[in-house]
């Protein structure tokens, strides 16, 4: 079974018992696009290119619809690999935070968010801001 | 840290940010809403006015504001998302009802996702709602405390339904049993500090008294 065929069917068996913290997903969802593809994850590249090329808001809002589509079908594996991935160094600050918001609600079925979590921690000391007083409420 | 004060709108020239509006109704209600201003953009008001009656308007000088205390690192994600939640909203639907559901707004849309019918939302768990769904819980609603003088705002509230919303009204009376935070109790916990939040029910009532004083002196 190729990576693609294997994603899509994860999205069609997630619809059955959707993540109660996303809602209910009531109809089957047309595979869109964020699949695992050879390299970084697609929803990540396509965040990357968004936090470079477009305003803070824009590039926020395609960062909520990237996550949470994936989430909303139940994609946790294609998510958490993007959290792995994802490099802070490409993402304006803001987004990192988008991200850890967005996740929130799913943190418990993502097994490298606390690493994320983590790594924009550090980020924050570095850049003489006390982690905390960005994040209360989201770790 | 002591606990900031209401701001007039004038204040709020800095995007992004996010408040709450609140504003006297009569001398024993107030109303409550969410200020949010993305960058760029203007400051815009979204707020659960009565029955199925939501509105997303142009913020006025009608009300004052509580901030709510974020880093403007994180100010972009809640502003994003009570703009999401507020164009999303305007086809009315979200019924009032005295208790406080979570997770009731589609994560990607930012719709309500419970229908007209069963659970509802007041003006001011409308903002706790929509703040909690981005990581921002203002008040500790795992230790807050029925009152028994609530339960004569709730009476009110049945019986002014009941005019032009009578089955709405019978679905209250019998659906009654809800903790009540009330809009100035919610405007008082944004004033506080973020390390502070979710604030507890004594803190936030006394700052929900000084919000009224602020309110009464105009």
């Amino acid at each position: 079974m190729s990576t693609l065929a294997a994603t899509q069917s994860d999205l069609v068996r997630s619809n059955a018992a959707p993540y109660a913290g996303y809602g209910a997903a009531t109809t089957v969802r047309k595979f869109s696009g964020y699949e695992f593809g050879p390299g970084e994850a697609a929803w990540v590249r396509s965040v990357r290119q968004a936090s470079a090329r477009k305003s803070v808001p824009a590039a926020m809002a395609d960062l909520y619809d990237a996550v949470d589509d994936l989430l909303r079908a139940g994609n946790f594996a294609a998510v958490d690999r993007g959290l792995a991935e994802v490099s802070l160094a490409d993402l304006k600050p803001e987004l990192w935070v988008a991200l850890l918001t967005v996740t929130y609600a799913a943190k418990d079925r993502l097994r490298h968010r606390a690493a994320f979590a983590g790594e924009v921690q550090r980020a924050l000391q570095q850049m003489s801001i006390e982690p905390e007083s960005v994040l209360h409420g989201l770790l | 840290m002591p606990v900031r004060s209401l701001e007039p709108l004038d204040n709020l020239s800095v995007d992004p940010v996010v408040a709450v509006a609140v504003q006297r109704v009569n001398p024993s209600q107030n109303h409550c809403g969410l200020l949010f201003r993305e960058a760029g953009g203007d400051a815009r008001l979204a707020h659960l006015a009565w029955h199925c009656d939501f509105r997303h308007e142009a913020a006025t000088t009608t009300y004052t504001y509580a901030r709510v205390d974020l880093h403007p690192l994180r100010s972009p994600a809640v502003a994003g998302w009570c703009a999401k939640v507020a164009r999303a909203n305007t086809n009315n639907i979200i019924p009032y009802g005295f208790s406080y559901p979570t997770a009731c707004f589609d994560r990607k849309t930012g719709a309500w996702l419970l229908g007209q019918d069963g659970l509802g939302l007041t003006c001011a768990t409308f903002v706790l709602a929509v703040l909690s769904s981005a990581g921002v819980n203002l008040v500790d609603v795992d230790r807050w405390d029925s009152r028994t003088e609530d339960e004569d705002w709730r009476q009110k509230i049945i019986d002014a339904l009941g005019h032009r919303h009578a089955e709405r009204a019978s679905y209250l009376n019998a659906h009654r049993e809800a903790l009540r935070y009330r809009p100035e109790e919610v405007a008082g916990a944004a004033l506080h500090a973020l390390a502070d939040y979710p604030v507890e029910m004594a803190k936030a009532v006394d700052a929900g008294e000084r919000v009224n004083e602020q309110l009464s002196a105009g």
